[in-house]
């Protein structure tokens, strides 16, 4: 009897792991998310958020400091004063001291997966989720109010004094009224929004690109679209935050292609071929920018003339956008020996980092 | 290869469903049917070979063969050998379309979860598997939205303020069920097979109830359509035993199949020839199985 019931055991055993691939914690295959402030980069990536030094590529701490398989984290932390804020799989969105990376407090109403950045200003948070609801919180914590959208979220909401702009799933742009959560326009596109819409304040335009291969610039007041730009089949889904960089705007698109328009027009400036297929956002340096390709490889070119100024190759995939900390470009790798990789401003490796176990 | 052969086309099925019907939930109902009614013809093979190689084995000749050779593993490899070789049933003949219909089970599950893409990385992966003439622009990411549940997230539901986890209890009754009804009758006290399957019985619901209530809804559903798709594949066969649950049905007398015809070998232990059982105005429902078993001859 011993035996058979070894041998029934051992095989639920396989077909578990075959068919639930460690079904004990949220199942989802993401990118790390990194932010950075002057000192230090944070980078949520599986069971934590670490706090790196910049200049040392050492670990300051980590959070929460024993890691468990149902957190997990890949939201980009948001950086406010003296804290952090990162939502988790876990359904929570949490405070921690930036300081220490101990907890001030979590909200735990959701229903869904933070995988957002979350965006505040200093009384109001505001967290969306993949739970199609977008959080608003007291500074303390509490629930302000919320929004329900038709699908869930994973951009980066912009809060612009009394509204705050929130990118979805369901393909919507909306602008809720910060106070009250109530919605004061809808902008429905093509395809659904990944990443965050980027803000000209001079103009009030807000410009945003989606999987419906389209990049549109759209008034920040009303919701009306001032011009969009791919209808005729020039760029491939955007998965990505725009940059503007001068009189420029400037974005890649999946396939690889790096566009400048004029932001008041949406009339192309130039194009270029940056060798492979991107997924993360351009990194603007003083005179020059920085593209992660998704086969590994950062490249830098000339801002002025496209002129490539150096290649670098690392050992996994780039999904997530390189940040700027303490004169360090830092790269999140997916799938690499190596969780962060430093450069200096010319390209040179400084230090990497690999979480001890 | 695997993705390239399998999951694409599998996704992209699955994407055609949900575009044609606009509800995922309804999608994977559909698709897992779907390909249920593509691999029955295996399904229905493997239940013919299994019900062969069960009466070959109920056979007292057999047994008594079994106990003949119980110290001579080798004899006994060669006689068993022999002995399918002549009755023309196959020790594998169950497996083979099992093992055909594994990797499309599996595919059926990927797909599925890819189908389910949450995160921008995932979205993207599963963008790049959309075929371009379904334009995954205006279907992506799938609106996974389904009665009281989000197929992306484990289902729960809120009764009275406790979140009760319907699916994954619905998911044990079936899993129960399909267990129950397509367990073969045991061939004989102390076999290691009966045995197995009895905690099989026991762990398999709980092993599926498990998962049901930790994955996402999608695949819960999917477990559960499966589960009632192959109870029907069984009771459509006849082969259900619904008299192991239900007590108080007795097992109608079956009219008898006319009982394939198994040539036995030689043996100089047995010289008579086996005869059918008559079937009685109500049988069990072990007798009732045991009359549908091939006949067996002597080999002349």
């Amino acid at each position: 009897m011993k035996k058979p019931l070894v041998k029934i055991i051992l095989i639920f055993i396989i077909s578990a792991a075959l068919l639930a691939g460690c079904a004990m914690g949220p199942r989802a295959e993401s990118a790390p998310g990194l932010s950075a402030d002057e000192n230090a980069v944070y980078v949520s990536n599986m069971q934590h958020i670490y706090k790196v030094d910049t200049k040392a590529g050492t670990e300051l701490w980590r959070y929460p400091a024993t890691g468990s398989v149902q957190v997990v984290l890949y939201a980009p932390p948001l950086l406010h004063e003296s804290s952090v804020f990162v939502g988790d799989l876990a359904n929570k969105f949490h405070r921690l001291d930036a300081a220490s990376g101990s907890e001030t407090w979590s909200f735990t109403e959701a229903d869904g997966w933070f995988q957002a950045k979350a965006a505040t200003n200093g009384d109001v948070i505001v967290a969306p989720s993949s739970d199609r609801n977008v959080y608003a919180l007291n500074a303390d914590g509490t629930l302000k109010w919320k929004y329900s959208g038709e699908f869930g979220y994973v951009a980066e909401p912009i809060i612009l004094e009394n509204s705050v702009i929130v990118a979805g799933l369901d393909h919507n742009l909306v602008s809720l009224n910060l106070e009250s959560g109530e919605q004061q326009w809808i902008t429905t596109l093509k395809g659904a929004m990944i990443a965050a819409p980027a803000y000209d304040p001079a103009s009030g335009s807000l410009f945003v690109g989606s999987l419906g291969n389209e990049m549109l610039s759209i008034d920040s007041k009303t919701g009306k679209v001032n011009w969009t730009y791919g209808e005729n089949g020039e760029i491939s889904p955007i998965y990505a935050t725009p940059i503007l960089v001068g009189e420029s705007l400037i974005f890649a698109d999946e396939s690889g292609k790096v566009f400048a328009l004029d932001p008041a027009t949406g009339s192309v400036e130039w194009t270029l071929d940056a060798g492979g297929e991107t997924v993360a956002g351009i990194l603007p340096l003083e005179e020059s920018f920085v593209i992660a390709l998704e086969k590994g490889e950062l490249r830098a070119y000339k801002l002025a003339d496209r002129t490539p100024l150096w290649t670098r190759t690392l050992d996994g995939k780039l999904y997530t956008t390189p940040v700027v900390s303490a004169d360090k470009i830092v790269v999140a790798v997916t799938k690499g020996q190596t969780l962060l990789q430093a450069f200096d401003l010319a390209g040179n490796p400084v230090w990497s980092f690999t979480p001890a176990k | 290869m695997w993705d390239t052969l399998i999951i694409q086309p599998f996704t992209n099925v699955l994407l055609a469903i949900t575009m044609v019907v606009k509800n995922f939930g309804v999608a994977i109902i559909l698709f897992t049917l779907l390909i249920k009614l593509i691999t029955y013809p295996l399904t229905a093979k493997q239940l013919k070979q299994t019900a062969a190689m069960q009466a070959l084995q109920s056979d007292p000749r057999y047994k008594k063969m079994m106990e003949k050779y119980r110290d001579n593993k080798e004899k006994l490899a060669e006689e068993q050998m022999k002995l399918y070789k002549e009755t023309g049933v196959s020790p594998f003949g169950s497996c083979l379309p099992t093992l055909i219909q594994f990797p499309i089970i599996i595919g059926l599950y990927q797909s599925i979860i890819k189908a389910m893409a949450a995160t921008p990385l995932e979205i993207l992966r599963l963008e790049r598997l959309v075929y371009p003439f379904l334009d995954a622009t205006k279907i992506l990411p799938i609106q996974n939205r389904f009665l009281w549940m989000d197929l992306g997230q484990p289902e729960r539901l809120p009764i009275l303020g406790i979140q009760i986890p319907i699916l994954a209890i619905i998911v044990v009754a079936t899993t129960w069920l399909q267990t129950k009804v397509m367990t073969p009758p045991s061939t004989g006290a102390g076999d290691q097979a009966a045995a197995m399957t009895k905690s099989m019985n026991l762990y398999m619901p709980i092993l599926m109830g498990w998962m049901a209530y930790s994955l996402a809804s999608g695949l819960a559903l999917y477990f559960l359509v499966s589960n009632v798709a192959t109870v029907v594949q069984y009771s459509g066969q006849g082969r259900s035993d619904w008299s192991k649950i239900l007590p108080f049905i007795k097992k109608k007398s079956p009219a008898p199949e006319p009982r394939p015809v198994v040539v036995f070998p030689d043996d100089d232990d047995e010289e008579e020839e086996q005869e059918a059982p008559k079937p009685t105005a109500k049988p069990s429902a072990r007798a009732a199985v045991k009359q549908q078993r091939p006949q067996y001859k002597r080999k002349k």
